[in-house]
């Protein structure tokens, strides 16, 4: 319980956020809940909210959140040493649960004890209370969202959510320099058919950030 | 349709979660692709927020007369400082509401 309090503090802006965003792209209140429930991922449920009610096609919905949430595949690879021994229907409980917050929590549980068994109820019991702090925190952003009018712009609280998020992860040049191309990127890409530009923008990104690393390594050896 | 797109993300999303979990051995992540990844997160936040504050219906708009592009450069400056999630929000959206009606 006290190992979740930390994260659970930024587990509620983001909930509300999500619960004020969705409703703005037009999702009704039940929608909302049920794809709060079925992503439990923010980012997946925004942008896809988003996008749905821009007019962008089924597929690209799908491949825009599959590259907006590469990272899960680091999550995924870093526990999944920890965890071979569980049965199938324990590791997609696992992975239902595998967000940003429980990943970080569990790969320090699991390294600094190793020891310890269980490691499947630490995720799933974190795991579930951060789904219900999740869920109520989406229900309050549609109570929210539904009474403070459009002037007051709480839509933007979804991008100084990832402004924030941003600030974070920017801790070397090739990682600047993926996001001043993909930020770029997606401005310059606004305008593509389909929706296109967000996943366009962010394979652009992702790849000058490649790009300069590779530079790094050829010139400098490190 | 709506119930469409809420199953298709959904799976997607819970693939991505399951895809070396549910790998019968434990395989690392080839090199190449685990260098790739790393940039993930900044080049898709940025990807994400830029739009929203440097572009207003698709059009450029990147004077100080834009109450976003004001918002988000005082959030840059408190989450410097805090690091802090919520203190970015909070401090973003007053500084939006101030930059909006406190200046009209």
């Amino acid at each position: 319980m006290r190992a979740m309090t930390p994260p659970l503090v930024g587990v509620v802006p983001f909930g509300l956020v999500t619960g004020v965003v969705s409703t703005a792209a037009g999702l009704s209140p039940l929608e909302t809940m049920v794809m709060a429930i079925a992503t439990f991922s923010g980012i997946v449920h925004i942008v896809s909210a988003q996008l749905y009610a821009a007019g962008a096609p089924l597929v690209v919905i799908v491949a825009t959140v599959a590259v907006l949430s590469l990272r899960l595949v680091i999550y995924s690879a870093g526990l999944a040493p920890w965890l071979a021994h569980l049965p199938l229907r324990w590791k997609l409980v696992v992975a239902y649960f595998l967000t940003d917050h429980a990943y970080a929590l569990s790969i320090v549980e699991f390294t600094h004890h190793p020891d310890r068994g269980n490691r499947h109820w630490y995720i799933a019991g974190g795991g579930a209370i951060s789904w219900v702090v999740w869920l109520v925190a989406v229900g309050a952003g549609i109570v929210v969202g539904a009474q403070v009018p459009p002037a007051w712009g709480l839509d933007f609280t979804f991008a100084l959510t990832f402004l924030a998020l941003l600030m974070v992860v920017l801790h070397d040049r090739p990682g600047v320099a993926a996001a001043v191309v993909g930020g770029i990127a997606a401005i310059l890409a606004f305008h593509l058919p389909l929706k296109l530009g967000l996943i366009v923008a962010a394979l652009t990104g992702i790849a000058a950030g490649t790009a300069w690393r590779a530079m790094e390594v050829r010139w400098f050896g490190r | 349709m709506v119930w469409a797109m809420i199953v298709a993300t959904a799976l997607v999303t819970l693939a991505l979660r399951f895809s070396f979990l549910g790998t019968l051995k434990p395989r690392a992540i080839p090199e190449r692709f685990r260098v790739m990844l790393n940039y993930v997160p900044p080049a898709v936040f940025a990807a994400i927020v830029l739009p929203q504050v440097l572009t207003r219906e698709g059009t450029l708009y990147a004077g100080l007369d834009n109450p976003r592009l004001v918002a988000a450069l005082v959030a840059i400056v408190v989450a410097r400082l805090t690091r802090s999630i919520l203190w970015t929000i909070v401090a973003g959206m007053l500084a939006l509401w101030v930059a909006q009606w406190g200046l009209a």
